[in-house]
């Protein structure tokens, strides 16, 4: 009876520390304990997380704002003004990728003119508005031609609200979408991330094209 | 007398809204065991001149508390949809589907919530982009109202290549891994074939 009533103790022991052991595992991000080609890291205002994908070998990065609402897309915006400020503040211009939120959704030709004006290079960009019930839609233009966009204009509403391609850091440039009032984040995190990958995760990403995409406060915006 | 004649009216009855509700929503159970992805899904294929792909999904209650506690919570995960327009595990039914637009929003579904979205190479020629990620907006998502989404895409050869195929899955930027929901198969003029789970796609 009384080692029968000590096996089950022991046995209950065993099953507990296994359970503890695994939470504590499975809390860290999953490359701590596997050599697969995925990483993370975070900076003072966000985190990243990027991977290799598996047919083509380009690295994906994905940065997303720090946990803290609006605060914490407030201390975004910010360092990204602080970060164009610098990059127009240096000597040889060039071209970097860079992705616009408006703080509505504007008009097509307006948004065209712009780009024209200021040379900037377009990849894709999202349209954002209200369907003729009222609700809310959005439609993302792959091809990226503001002047024969492809999104369907009986959708609804349509104004575009989210922009992603390459912009020269010059006053014509990157200088013009920052003094624009229209804009409400130009995000220049591309730069800083190149350079961060280089450093911190160069086994993963040397020789590899590198795509970036990061988060867009558009969803919180009034549209 | 009266319960023989109300039987065959009530059969009728069930038989007529069985049949209606399997033409108007033939939604099917996804694959995949991850609590935080959505249950069910509802697809629509037309190949017109475009290709459309047509995403309903719905979250149980206790999927849409999953996906919330995972992004709320340590390590705080960022839960994404890939959507495939090849054989993400083999590599093939590449460059036949290269993606032209996105749209969320059609009534009388909700619009699916995003926080940003990448269009991608997913195999073969990097002049056709195959793949999209859509970044969720967890909080955004409720349980039990469908969402809807759909891809066009431009069709690249049609006539040629045989059967191809379409993948669906749900995934986090914590893991090399995913949640498989789906695939549609196709013929080599883009015709639906099958989908699988079966009855997934209208």
């Amino acid at each position: 009876m009384k080692n029968k009533k000590l096996w089950i103790g022991i046995a209950f022991l065993g099953l507990t520390l296994m359970i503890a052991s695994a939470a504590i595992l499975f809390r860290k991000p999953p490359e701590v304990y596997a050599g697969k080609p995925i990483f993370h890291g975070e900076t003072t205002t966000y985190r990243y997380s990027g991977e290799v994908l598996e047919h083509t070998g380009d690295v994906l990065v994905n940065v997303y704002y720090l946990r803290g609402g609006d605060k914490a897309i407030h201390a975004y915006r910010e360092a990204n003004i602080k970060r164009s400020y610098a990059l127009l503040a240096q000597k040889d211009p060039q071209l970097i990728w860079v992705q616009v939120t408006f703080a509505r959704p504007i008009p097509i030709a307006e948004v065209s003119s712009l780009v024209k004006e200021t040379g900037f290079k377009v990849q894709d960009f999202l349209m954002a508005g209200r369907s003729s019930q009222g609700g809310r839609v959005w439609c993302i233009d792959a091809i990226g031609n503001l002047d024969q966009p492809v999104c369907d204009p009986d959708f609804g509403d349509l104004g575009v609200m989210f922009m992603q391609g390459w912009a020269e850091t010059t006053e014509w440039g990157l200088g013009r979408w920052m003094a624009d009032d229209r804009v409400y984040m130009i995000d220049t995190i591309a730069v800083e991330v190149s350079e961060l990958l280089a450093q911190k995760h160069a086994d993963i990403v040397t020789g590899r094209k590198i795509v970036i995409g990061s988060e867009s406060p558009f969803w919180l915006l009034d549209w | 007398m009266r319960r023989i004649k109300l039987f065959p009216v009530l059969a009728l009855v069930i038989v007529a809204t069985l049949l209606m509700t399997s033409v108007v929503y033939a939604y099917a159970a996804y694959h995949g065991n991850w609590a935080e992805q959505p249950y069910w899904g509802n697809w629509w294929w037309y190949n017109d001149t475009y290709l459309s792909w047509d995403v309903d999904d719905l979250w149980t209650q206790s999927g849409a508390n999953a996906l919330h506690s995972g992004h709320n919570n340590f390590p705080w995960k960022e839960y994404r949809f890939e959507q495939e327009a090849y054989n993400p595990g083999a590599g093939t039914s590449c460059d036949r589907l290269k993606v032209r637009a996105v749209y969320a929003g059609q009534p009388p579904t909700w619009n699916l919530p995003i926080t940003h979205y990448n269009v991608l190479n997913g195999c073969g020629s990097s002049n056709v982009n195959e793949l999209v990620h859509l970044e969720l907006d967890e909080n955004s998502i409720n349980a039990s109202v469908w969402y809807r989404h759909r891809v066009t895409y431009e069709k690249q050869n049609p006539g040629s290549g045989g059967d191809g195929e379409v993948n669906y899955s749900f995934s986090h930027n914590l893991t090399w891994s995913d949640s498989w929901l789906g695939k549609v198969v196709y013929d080599q003029w883009f015709n639906k074939k099958y989908s699988d789970p079966a009855g997934l796609v209208n």
